[in-house]
């Protein structure tokens, strides 16, 4: 399966990563899904769903070869924009672990639309990451469920939209919307497919955020290894010249660490230094 | 004083800001050997630490409390060992 369009996909580098990316489209596309269902259970529309399918499948793909969160919110709200059929601009908005938002839009009024939710605090953006609901506005300029922001919308030239949770297993971590400049741009048909492309964007940026995660622990873990090390070795040199065990080296270096008011690891670094680099520096 | 020491870490580390992974990585770089998960059952009272590992961990709370402007500190075990007494390694280093 390929994608029948030219997508603004990020190009795979190695013929390592284009096998990956093979196997992440089949995994994605035969797990128990509604996309799959859907694909199978309505002959009639094959040829449209199989189109569907083609232009989705560029998430399940995208993990491999995105560096961070926001290329793959700014691909997600690309995609949206040629999925959804009425949509005149799209953004998606991704909350990470530590609350921090990432937003993607593809326009300006997008932009406007979304900061006027976060400003006046409604909207059904906000709604439809709180209650995990997918939520339709037909009209701004009748809409009252948030008579506040339909208003400011309205003004800005924003007249229906649609709106729906990401939901990855437990989590919902953020929100998708299509906007569009005529009221009533959107029939059951767009809110179906912007169920299940929630979906699926939800599973890319979810493991697009575990990803980050982890290399944000391997690096850290690799600083406290390297760190280890140096105290390591200047705990080696203390046994050498007669400290009792690895706890007696340790709370020497501490004692010195506490004495010359320095980090114990610059401690430590500065022992090693002076026994690898033999200088002046320190009284023999 | 070693039953209820645990919360004293684990108040250090919650005014550091630091989550238990966090805190873990810096005890694991300083050369702690207890597994995280060990580390969160000492944090609750649950199992004993070595006395020469509770060192460790005082060691970086205490540096990160520094570093933050912080005044309280973690009180080492043991008195800290005297320069005389280990003679030998501490003649190379600075007074």
């Amino acid at each position: 399966m390929t994608p029948t369009q030219a997508l603004p996909l990020p190009r795979t580098r190695t013929n390592t990563y284009q096998e990956l990316r093979c196997d992440r489209v089949i995994i994605l596309l035969t797990d128990e899904d509604p996309l799959v269902t859907d694909l199978t259970r309505s002959p009639a529309d094959s040829s449209e769903m199989t189109g569907l399918a083609a232009l989705l499948a560029p998430l399940g793909t995208v993990l491999l070869s995105t560096e961070t969160i926001t290329s793959a919110v700014e691909l997600v709200t690309a995609l949206l924009v040629e999925t959804i059929p009425g949509t005149t601009g799209a953004g998606v908005t991704v909350v990470d672990s530590l609350g921090k938002r990432n937003v993607a839009a593809s326009d300006d009024l997008v932009l406007e639309a979304d900061r006027l939710q976060y400003e006046l605090d409604e909207g059904p953006c906000l709604d439809s990451w709180r209650d995990r609901a997918h939520l339709q506005v037909d009209d701004t300029t009748i809409e009252a469920r948030w008579p506040q922001w339909s208003r400011a919308a309205a003004q800005v030239g924003v007249r229906s939209m649609l709106s729906s949770p990401l939901l990855a297993g437990q989590d919902c971590v953020g929100a998708i919307k299509v906007y569009s400049t005529e009221p009533g741009a959107f029939d059951a048909r767009a809110a179906h497919l912007l169920e299940l492309f929630a979906r699926q964007a939800a599973v890319l940026l979810a493991n697009v955020q575990t990803l980050a995660d982890a290399r944000r622990t391997s690096r850290q873990l690799t600083e406290a290894l390297q760190t280890r090390d140096v105290i390591g070795q200047a705990k080696g040199i203390l046994l050498a010249r007669g400290a009792a065990d690895d706890q007696t080296a340790f709370a020497t270096l501490l004692a010195i660490s506490q004495h010359t008011n320095a980090k114990l690891r610059h401690v430590a670094r500065d022992l090693v230094e002076s026994v690898t680099t033999p200088t002046t520096d320190l009284q023999a | 004083m070693s039953e209820s020491r645990h919360r004293l870490f684990q108040a250090a580390r919650l005014e550091c800001g630091w989550s238990l992974e966090e805190l873990w990585l810096s005890y694991l770089g300083y050369g702690g050997t207890l597994v995280v998960f060990d580390l969160d059952a000492y944090l609750h009272g649950l199992i004993e630490m070595p006395a020469g590992q509770q060192e460790v961990l005082a060691c970086v709370l205490n540096e990160q409390l520094a570093d933050l402007g912080r005044p309280s500190r973690v009180p080492y075990l043991s008195n800290l060992p005297n320069a005389t007494t280990l003679g030998n390694p501490r003649r190379s280093l600075p007074d």
